[in-house]
């Protein structure tokens, strides 16, 4: 059993195979344990039906991030479907279902700003909801290509990302961007954790400035971007 | 006329929703958003009321005038039924 450090809390975990202690392995700590998951056969064969042609790796990860959906959820925390940037101290997550180009525009901010943005994940994002804002934390679950790093930053936005003709960026209200974090969020299947996660959402969507952003896949929706935050970078 | 069972009303920002508690729904038809003449109206129909009642509560409620009043109501129960929350029968 190893402890993992997430989103600032300790966890144990023992992984079943080498591939996940692998991944897992740069977020090792010594510190006390919060709490401890555990994966069992009946979870693994949940994951494997809705993707049958994946890996007991894939099946491990995916039922490793679902139970700590649940267990996170009552310590303010939430996973996003969302990629992560970080520049200036600051961390900016953008938003959108798998095949849009969230990791596309994470790169592109790479490319741009080379010297002085970080990709932090390029699929998941784990979220803190403290009293004075949000915290982006990198985690282990980086989608097919691998981007991220071990960090975390105080969220200074949430961008909700289409593809577009024309690159721009302009500001949405919470009630306008709640049903994109919901699709971008695990929705559970109890009443009591559905009002749990919206009051989360409406801590989240008041703590930090929302954007939507139309991009093309070029360094223009990057430019955009730098444009709406400008006063805040 | 009553607003089915399973919905939980609340605030969200400085508006109101109505998220289903139903654990079968997705999130696509989980949430609807209300303002703050429809959620007046949905709390008098979740404990059940007719057309008539409805309106004149609305008006009483509100500064409206009975005719808009009377629209905005209409549309608002159009779009509960389309969204299946309605039960006209009760």
């Amino acid at each position: 059993m190893s402890v993992y450090r997430l989103a600032d809390v300790n966890i144990a975990y023992c992984p079943q195979s080498a591939t996940v202690a692998a991944l897992l392995k740069p977020h090792e700590t010594d510190g006390a344990v919060d709490l401890t998951l555990s994966i069992t056969p009946s979870m693994i064969e949940a994951e494997a039906v809705l993707l049958p042609d994946a890996s007991n790796v894939v099946w491990e990860l995916a039922s490793l991030l679902r139970s700590l959906q649940t267990q996170l959820l009552p310590r303010d925390r939430l996973v996003l479907h969302a990629s992560c940037i970080v520049l200036g101290g600051k961390a900016y997550a953008f938003l959108a279902p798998s095949g849009v180009g969230k990791t596309t525009h994470a790169r592109l901010w790479e490319q741009r700003l080379p010297d002085t943005a970080r990709i932090l994940n390029g699929d998941r994002l784990l979220v803190h909801v403290t009293a004075d804002g949000a915290r982006a934390y990198g985690n282990p679950w980086r989608g097919k290509e691998g981007f991220g790093y071990v960090g975390d930053a105080p969220l200074g936005g949430l961008f909700f990302l289409t593809r577009a003709n024309r690159s721009s960026c302009e500001p949405l209200s919470a009630i306008e961007a709640l049903p994109y974090l919901l699709r971008a969020t695990s929705f559970p299947p109890d009443a009591a954790s559905r009002l749990c996660v919206l009051s989360l959402l409406e801590r989240l969507t008041a703590a930090t400035p929302l954007f939507r952003l139309y991009a093309t896949p070029s360094v223009d929706a990057v430019d955009a971007v730098l444009n709406a935050i400008g006063g805040t970078l | 006329m009553k607003i089915k069972q399973g919905f939980a009303l609340r605030r969200f920002a400085d508006k109101w929703i109505a998220v289903s508690c139903d654990e079968l729904a997705d999130t696509r038809n989980v949430l609807i958003t209300l303002n703050k003449t429809a959620a007046f109206a949905w709390e008098q129909l979740e404990k059940g009321t007719d057309r008539a009642a409805l309106l004149e509560a609305l008006c009483d409620r509100f500064d409206v005038e009975r005719d808009v009043a009377s629209r905005d109501l209409d549309a608002f129960l159009q779009k509960a039924r389309e969204a299946g929350i309605l039960d006209d029968e009760s």
